[in-house]
């Protein structure tokens, strides 16, 4: 322990939410040290609230955990007032189950959510006492390993890690355990560097150091070389069958008011909608769906478990689940109980809308549709699969349903966004108020209308699209909500700075992560916290590092450039990419593969994992029988 | 036939750090796990239902957190208590379990007062005497105007909400008191307040910034106390209390 006794409860009465941080929350696991052979330490940068919000840190916790030769304990950022009395009274961060200094554990796994905890993962390494760098560290130190989505373009920190995890972690985890445990048992062979060979021949591990990189003279990445005896490119990992993937049913209740307080059902993963814009839609393929009798008697288990109140269908667009009648149905029998069913967001049509009336009788809750753009032809251009007439029609028939609070997602910045588009999007808006106008509603209308900024990603058709620049950026911002200053309308918008940064992090390569380092060494950290970000510090960062941060973030790319992340696999087909993103240009549609014929995006045949569409009233679709005939 | 159940709980270790209000969702998810019928709230948003006397600061042991429940159909206290305790978080005990008329005033509004164990550091060379003598000057005063909580400027007398205080322990720069203070709708007084205002009284010898605060029972109108603890060393005070 760091700390205990009367020293540990001053400490917690010195903070705020000292419940962050007690780790004896119902469920949570607490093993003898002396029992298991390997510690490891779930990180997330981010503080406890959102950490526990994250399906994924649940469902390792519970696969390690299951072991009995591994404890695995969560380490989580400290707040910021918790951090200052540690570095007073130099206490180093530590596990929460035992107060156990992080830097004990054998293996540190950090999951990167979003780039915005970039410079937290710094925080924490160095409030641990473990070297930044991976190349400085002993044998002594832990492994520090990286998961979740920002490994899929991870170069920006890849020198402050030994391996990155990518894919889906429940079985690559498990293999990361064993390949330890069998070095560490046989004496360690080779040190570090023994251990790094080793993890790297695993499926779906990428080990930094063993690629080295090129750059050209305008900075343009040339070419990215594997070491010897080492794949070109390195494929992420799918679990093939959810039905029979584990699943935390026991799941930690936090003692505080988390993001998200509830059961959380993972109905699918992977979305075949194809929006150009959405990095998930084309990185977390194939769809893989868990069957409705799966996922009841997981809710009874998790309600029986934990005592929630409300159940979430989680994915990625859950009015999509083929099964989803069926599922609701049987999710009604806890209705009596007073438990309810939540969908987060739902598709802006008649049928996804009688769906969240189906759950309204539980719990009224309010209604959310992401029309992304305001006029058909940008809709055309990023495949979002919205049309204006079946749109209004679902939220006439919103406010029928009583309804009167309505949140509606906008992007500000996509490719090819004209004047004329953020007009359609000020109509669009005046048109969902004349309907509620025009049925002559009593209750006065709440429309929230949110736009974030587009941020173009790695492996999706945008890939090669710059952002537009920072001061355009908030032009177009101010020109909305200057527009959209109307009675009932509440507009709210992404900060730009920090989607500037984003985009500059995201498709960066790795001397990036000097400037990362720079920024936190001035201070950065909690940067999805609009109370704590600050762009400055970010830009003497990449200014130290001699880097511009809008040669990642808006510059356009040609097709023959050699990207950071080529040799990172995700399975999709680069032919693919390419041919969306000019269909993009030409305002072509792609249709849903669920639906339609298979487009080849390579995935399901790459990975050797087909899609899985479990419910009985599927859409049908012809999956991956081969390549379609495309429409130029 | 429902049923009104009123338990007496305790708030131990950890548990201590919980607020009031993850009290609350604690024992709501704890009746659910527990399968205990309890009433349900109308309205949209369902909740279980059931009160809670009084808040705590944060950090603050106790063994007396009174709850009531509003049960659906019949449970023996016993089986309550024994259902409770079997999914309630670690830190939190079932202490006793009484049934109690299911009309009635709430519970809110039947709690009187409460008795803490309160300790701080204080300076080694505080003398028990000095501190006895303290206790007796602030307890001969007729009226002691303390700032109202959130309220700039105004003032409360804390005299008639403050019962007795004993000293329990005064070693090695540490001090516990006893203390019972009126709580509830005639008026709150907070152990701290207590501390702060005996402090000032000995050249600001007690340390208030880490106040240790264990309530040792609360007394509700009209109940017998049960704990073991004797509630109060001066018993008359709470008759009077009743009186007012
Ligand atoms: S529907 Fe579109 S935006 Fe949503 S997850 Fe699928 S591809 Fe992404």
């Amino acid at each position: 322990m760091v700390i205990q006794g009367h020293d540990r409860d001053r400490l917690l009465l010195s903070v705020t939410k000292p419940t962050r941080y007690l780790g004896n929350e119902l469920n949570s696991v607490h093993k003898d040290p002396a029992s298991v052979q390997v510690r490891f330490a779930l990180a997330f940068p981010d503080v406890y609230e959102v950490a526990m919000s994250h399906l994924g840190t649940h469902i390792l916790y519970h696969v390690l955990n299951s072991r009995p030769d591994v404890y695995a304990e969560r380490v989580f950022a400290p707040w910021v007032d918790m951090e200052e009395r540690m570095r007073e009274a130099s206490i180093p961060l530590f596990s929460l189950e035992s107060w156990t200094k992080a830097r004990e554990f054998d293996v540190i796994g950090f999951s990167l959510q979003y780039e915005m905890g970039y410079a937290n993962v710094l925080n924490m390494l160095d409030l641990a006492g473990i070297p930044l760098l991976a190349s400085e560290r002993a044998n002594t130190d832990p492994l520090i390993l990286a998961g979740g989505p920002c490994t899929l373009n991870g170069e920006p920190m890849v020198p402050f890690f030994d391996a990155m995890a990518l894919g889906e972690g429940e079985g690559l985890v498990l293999d990361l355990v064993d390949a330890y445990l069998s070095w560490k048992q046989s004496g360690r062979p080779g040190g570090r560097r023994g251990l790094l060979s080793d993890l790297a021949a695993i499926d779906g591990v990428y080990v930094p150091s063993m690629y080295r990189v090129g750059y050209c003279k305008d900075g343009r990445v040339s070419s990215i070389e594997p070491g010897e005896g080492l794949p070109r490119t390195v494929r992420k990992r799918v679990v093939e069958d959810l039905d029979i993937a584990p699943f935390p049913l026991y799941p930690i209740v936090p003692n505080m008011d988390v993001v998200h307080d509830r059961v959380v059902l993972e109905v699918f993963r992977g979305c075949t909608r194809g929006c150009r814009f959405c990095h998930a839609g084309f990185t977390c393929r194939p769809v893989r769906e868990r069957s409705p009798e799966t996922l009841l008697d997981q809710a009874r288990r998790i309600l029986a478990a934990t005592g929630h109140d409300e159940i979430s269908l989680s994915s990625l667009s859950s009015t999509d689940y083929s099964g989803i009648k069926t599922l609701l149905d049987l999710l009604g029998e806890f209705e009596a109980k007073g438990v309810g069913v939540s969908l987060p967001s739902i598709r802006a049509d008649a049928f996804s809308l009688s769906l969240a009336e189906q759950v309204r009788r539980v719990r009224k809750s309010g209604l959310t549709l992401a029309p992304e753009a305001g006029s058909q032809r940008l809709r055309d251009v990023i495949n979002k699969d919205v049309v204006e007439a079946d749109f209004l029609e679902a939220v006439a028939q919103a406010f029928q349903s009583g309804w009167n609070s309505l949140k509606l997602y906008f992007m500000v910045g996509l490719p090819t966004e004209t004047g004329e588009d953020l007009d359609a999007m000020v109509d669009l808006v005046k048109r969902v108020r004349e309907i509620h106008r025009a049925q002559g509603q009593k209750d006065r209308l709440r429309l929230t209308v949110s736009a974030s900024v587009f941020v173009p990603k790695a492996h999706t058709p945008f890939q090669w699209e710059g952002q537009i620049p920072l001061d355009e950026v908030k032009r177009r911002q101010e020109h909305l909500a200057r527009r959209l200053r109307m009675p009932g309308v509440k507009f709210s918008w992404h900060d730009a700075e920090v989607s500037f940064l984003e985009a500059a992090l995201s498709r960066g390569d790795r001397r990036v992560a000097r400037a990362v380092e720079g920024a936190w060494r001035r201070g950065a950290r909690f940067d999805a916290w609009t109370e704590h970000f600050r762009l400055d510090r970010w830009l003497e960062g990449f200014e130290e590092a001699g880097l511009d941060p809008a040669f990642f973030a808006n510059r356009p790319r040609h097709y023959d450039e050699v990207f950071p992340w080529d040799h990172i696999d995700v399975g999709l087909s680069e032919e693919f990419l390419m041919r969306e993103h000019r269909r993009a240009m030409e305002g072509q549609k792609t249709s849903d593969c669920r639906e339609e014929p298979c487009k080849s995006c390579g995935v399901c045949l790459e990975l050797g994992v087909p899609m899985d569409i479990k419910g009985g009233e599927s859409t049908g679709g012809s999956a991956h029988q081969g390549p379609a005939e495309e429409t130029p | 036939m429902a049923q009104r159940i009123r338990a007496r709980l305790r708030k131990l270790h950890d548990a201590r750090f919980m607020s009031h209000l993850d009290l609350r969702r604690a024992l709501e998810r704890a009746l659910r796990r527990a399968g205990i019928p309890v009433a349900l709230t109308q309205g949209f948003n369902p909740h279980p239902r059931f009160s809670l006397a009084t808040a705590l600061p944060v950090g603050a042991g106790s063994d007396a957190e009174y709850a009531e429940f509003f049960l659906e159909g019949r449970l023996g206290p016993l089986e309550f208590a024994k259902a409770l305790s079997g999914s309630l978080p670690p830190g939190i005990e079932v202490a006793e379990v009484m049934e109690v008329p299911e009309m009635g005033p709430s519970l809110e509004a039947q709690v009187r007062a409460a008795s803490y164990r309160v300790s701080a550091r204080c300076d080694e060379t505080l003398a028990p005497v000095a501190l006895e003598k303290a206790i007796e000057d602030l307890l001969s005063m007729d009226t002691i105007p303390v700032r109202k909580r959130g309220k700039e400027g105004r003032t409360h007398d804390a005299r008639p909400l403050m019962h007795s205080l004993e000293v329990l322990s005064l070693d090695g720069g540490e001090v516990t008191i006893r203390m019972v203070l009126g709580v509830g709708p005639q008026g709150t007084l907070r152990p701290k307040e207590v501390m702060s205002l005996l402090s000032s009284r000995l050249e600001d010898r007690i340390d208030l910034g880490h106040i240790d605060v264990h309530r040792e029972d609360l007394l509700l109108k009209g109940s017998p106390c049960k704990s073991q603890r004797s509630f109060c060393s001066k018993p008359h005070l709470m008759d009077a209390y009743e009186e007012r």
